[in-house]
């Protein structure tokens, strides 16, 4: 079995069911309320019935008093395809930092419960374009695929969440819930990033995968500092003013990356390597409403 | 026009230096801690708002650097200087003033402590340096720039001068060399220049200097004379000094003086029976390192006693009572006709004095004659008086009539005389003409064309006064001529000069004077025809024995003194160390900028 989630927190897991903000458009049956009406249990709305409807929704107490056929339509329960993008470029992958490692557990967390809910989970890793993919699956017993694939990510390559987004949603996905997960340290806007969700109407919760040596780094005097992506060293004589100006920085960006998605109307989450996964992985998600 | 010399390779060793030594400060610098980060992205903008002013500065500074560097390697590798001359040139005053004659406690003067010092300098310098060694004393006449041996030829004939006053020619102050030294020991020169750099041979020494010689009589009793020296103490020690007082060996004082530290004080001594003529005081001390200043000469002009000849055919005359009450004077009488039958040099007498009587011939002794009528020896004519009341003016600048008044003299007959060229009129009667001269000369003479019977001079409070004057001017030699060693002014009528020893010392003549040069102290006697001229060579001044009154620091000793030549290159050190340090500012800013 997949060491990336203990059997306790798994266990902890399947009493756990997604909540979505708005209907899905699912083409399976599911547990997600979704637009189409069809075979459900919740009551939608009236229409006249015509020929071939299912009988077997006719409100025959409509008809015994108006003299009118009236067909009861229901919400159809559809499932919803959930997109969990792992950052994997080389950014997330300090051996000592620990943020790859959590990004690959809730990634597994997220298609664990997707899974549990029969929703269709497809998993991508990325750094300049889409690196590796699983194609949706749906049902508990394809878990087992998804913590393979998730543990045989490796880092490399730069980050560039617009191209990726472009390259994967370009090929007409069903609208469906996307998880991002990264650090979001991008050249790009975020905004640019975003444009092809925005366009193809994807629900997008971000998850921000945060080292706390990266929020507040223990350098001192002259350094080169050698980006991780891009190999480009900036030289730099760090004193105390340049730290303080550097965690001003830091949590200026980290501001305006949960303000963006804020602003979109999408969920966010900051996750701490230095905090405890499980505790801080599920209370951050049923803070934000994903999970009930 | 400027034109720059290179410099000596000293200076493009210094520079060479540098370079190497920054290249290795460059090749062994810190390696730089490179640190893998998950992205530089924060960093950049950190690093990017912090660095806008600081990039630019960095440019505008590093320029500015670089800018310096090249002047400071210029001013070092070359001296720019204006007016067609070469930088590569030095200046050195050498102070050979008295005080420089002082021993130091080494045995050595400090003028030979300052030569040794030169000496050295000017050996250090590279041989195609161009010296200019110019003395305070003036003994360099025509200074100019000339090769190390030429300055050392000069240097070897300097000597001690005697001037207080330093006399270094004006153009010293013109030359435009950046290294400029004076070595002295501070005293006389006054202040140092801003731009000389001093090299102090000072030490201070005890010194006790005679400051005052001058001899007088007894106003009470003018057969007594005094001497009266002003002793200094220069040093800052207790002295004890032995003062001699010597004129032969057997008419000497000598008198043991005590003095604390820069004190001055004055004796008095009895110098009654000592002759007219040159007396020699000294100063005896074990302790004194300054010399020049322990002997001062002096000269007794007056006679202690006069003998004067009276010659008169009036054997009850007045003036013979009142020269026999005189008290320096002793006075013999004669009839004219004893004086005819005396050959000269049967003449044992100072002076001689005629009253009424027609003297025939002409006096080979000073002589003053009354009531003369005829002379037919002197180129003088005579006029008899016309009128019987005459009134008299008197010629006051003469020693003669020195502080007399003749207001009330009244001359009932005699005879003017006709002004000739070399005689000097005493008194004067308007409209008359002259009735007394004075004829100056190797045998002087007065000439009075009345007597005391036809006259009321005799009753005259001042007629005592009058004859003793004469007797003086007659008799006794002029005032001494005082003055410091170096150049002496003379009378134009001075045509021979002599030592004490009869060396012959030479003369020149300019406007209207005579003068003579010497650096020595002594006595010296000038002839001319008026009579000689004693002059007195000594070093009375204070000034001369304040040996020790210096601003300048003292030398440990002549060994421990510095290498003069460090302070000769010590702006281009300078100027090579700053050069340093920029470099190594510039070389910070420029590592700092390519890595980044």
């Amino acid at each position: 079995m997949p060491t990336l989630l203990s059997k306790e927190f798994m266990r902890r897991l399947d009493g756990i069911s997604l909540l979505l903000r708005r209907p899905v458009a699912g083409h399976l049956r599911g547990q997600h309320r979704s637009r189409r009406t069809g075979v459900g249990m919740i009551f939608a709305d009236y229409r006249p019935y015509s020929s071939g409807d299912d009988i077997r929704n006719l409100d025959w107490a409509t008809y015994m008093r108006l003299d009118r056929l009236v067909l009861r339509m229901f919400e159809e329960e559809a499932d919803t395809p959930i997109y969990i993008l792992v950052d994997n470029s080389a950014s997330m992958g300090r051996s000592d930092s620990g943020k790859f490692e959590m990004a690959k557990k809730f990634a597994a967390v997220l298609a664990y419960v997707g899974l549990l809910n029969h929703d269709r989970v497809s998993l991508i890793s990325f750094s300049d374009g889409v690196v590796k993919e699983m194609p949706g699956r749906r049902g508990k017993n394809q878990m087992w695929r998804a913590m393979h694939f998730l543990e045989s990510l490796k880092n490399e390559g730069e980050t560039h969440l617009g191209n990726t987004f472009r390259k994967y949603f370009g090929a007409g996905r069903t609208r469906g819930l996307v998880f991002v997960i990264s650090d979001f340290l991008l050249e790009q806007p975020l905004e640019d990033s975003f444009q092809p969700i925005l366009q193809y109407g994807h629900q997008v919760f971000a998850t921000h995968v945060i080292d706390p040596e990266e929020e507040s780094p223990h350098i001192d005097g002259q350094v080169v500092l050698v980006d991780s992506e891009t190999r480009e060293a900036l030289s730099a004589h760090v004193t105390e003013g340049t730290l303080a100006a550097y965690r001003l920085e830091f949590d200026k960006h980290r501001g305006k990356t949960e303000a963006f998605f804020k602003r979109s109307g999408w969920g966010y989450i900051s996750l701490r390597t230095d905090e405890d996964f499980e505790t801080s992985a599920l209370t951050s998600l049923k803070k934000e409403g994903m999970f009930r | 026009m400027t034109s720059v010399a290179v410099s000596s390779p000293l200076f493009f060793f210094l520079i060479a230096g540098l370079i190497v030594g920054v290249i290795l400060l460059y090749l062994l610098r810190p390696p730089v801690l490179n640190r893998l980060m998950p992205s530089n992205l924060i960093w950049r903008r950190v690093l990017r708002s912090s660095r806008v002013i600081n990039e630019r500065w960095r440019w505008w500074l590093s320029l500015l650097l670089s800018m310096l560097i090249a002047i400071c390697l210029l001013l070092a590798a070359f001296r720019p200087s204006t007016g067609g001359q070469v930088d590569d040139r030095s200046l050195i005053i050498f102070d050979n003033a008295p005080s420089m004659g002082a021993l130091t406690q080494d045995g050595m003067s400090r003028f030979n402590v300052a030569k040794d010092f030169v000496a050295r300098h000017l050996d250090s310098l590279s041989k195609d340096m161009q010296v200019m060694l110019v003395d305070t004393q003036r003994q360099v006449t025509t200074p100019s720039f000339g090769s190390i041996s030429q300055a050392l030829e000069i240097l070897e004939s300097l000597s001690v001068g005697s001037s207080l006053d330093p006399l270094v020619p004006a153009q010293v102050a013109t030359v435009d060399v950046s290294r400029k030294f004076i070595y002295t020991d501070g005293v006389m020169i006054g202040g140092v220049p801003e731009d000389f750099t001093a090299i102090s041979v000072f030490e201070p020494v005890p010194n006790v200097g005679i400051t005052r010689l001058s001899f007088a009589a007894v106003p009470g009793n003018t057969q007594k004379r005094q001497a009266f020296i002003e002793i200094v103490n220069g040093g800052g020690e207790s002295q004890v000094v032995d003062v001699a007082l010597t004129q032969t060996q057997s008419r000497s004082v000598t008198r043991q003086v005590e003095l604390v530290p820069y004190e001055k004080v004055t004796q008095i001594f009895d110098v009654t029976d000592f002759e007219s003529g040159p007396v020699k005081a000294s100063l005896l001390s074990n302790t004194d390192r300054f010399n020049a200043d322990d002997v001062a000469f002096g000269y007794i002009t007056a006679k202690r006693q006069v003998r004067v000849g009276f010659i008169s055919d009036n054997l009850d005359s007045k003036m013979f009572t009142l020269l026999g009450l005189m008290p320096r004077i002793a006075v013999t009488s004669l009839t004219y006709a004893e004086y005819q039958g005396l050959e000269a040099d049967e003449l044992q007498f100072d002076a001689l004095v005629f009253d009424e009587v027609a003297v025939d011939r002409k006096p080979v002794i000073p002589s003053m004659m009354f009531g003369l009528n005829s002379a037919k020896w002197s180129d003088i004519s005579y006029a008899p008086i016309r009128s019987s009341q005459l009134s008299v003016e008197k010629n006051s600048v003469h020693p003669v009539l020195g502080n007399i008044s003749m207001t009330d003299l009244l001359i009932e007959s005699g005879v003017t005389f006709e002004m000739v060229d070399g005689v000097d009129a005493l008194l004067t009667s308007e409209g008359e003409g002259v009735l007394a001269v004075a004829i100056p000369g190797a045998v002087k003479s007065i000439l009075l064309g009345f007597d005391l019977d036809k006259s009321n001079l005799a009753f005259l409070a001042d007629f005592p006064i009058l004859l003793s004057n004469s007797i003086k001017w007659l008799v006794d030699e002029p005032p001494v001529l005082n003055a410091n060693p170096g150049t002496i002014k003379l009378p134009r009528e001075i045509t021979k000069l002599y030592r004490i020893d009869g060396t012959d010392v030479p003369l020149w003549f300019a406007d209207g004077n005579a003068y003579f040069h010497t650096h020595e102290t002594g006595l010296f006697t000038g002839f001319s025809s008026n009579g000689p001229l004693r002059v007195s060579v000594s070093q009375l001044n204070r000034r001369f024995s304040d040996i020790n009154k210096s601003n300048l620091p003292v030398i440990e000793s002549p060994n421990k003194f510095g290498d003069p030549v460090l302070n000769g290159y010590s702006l281009s050190f300078l100027v090579g160390a700053l050069t340093l340090i920029l470099l190594m500012a510039d070389w910070c800013l420029y590592h700092r900028r390519i890595t980044q």
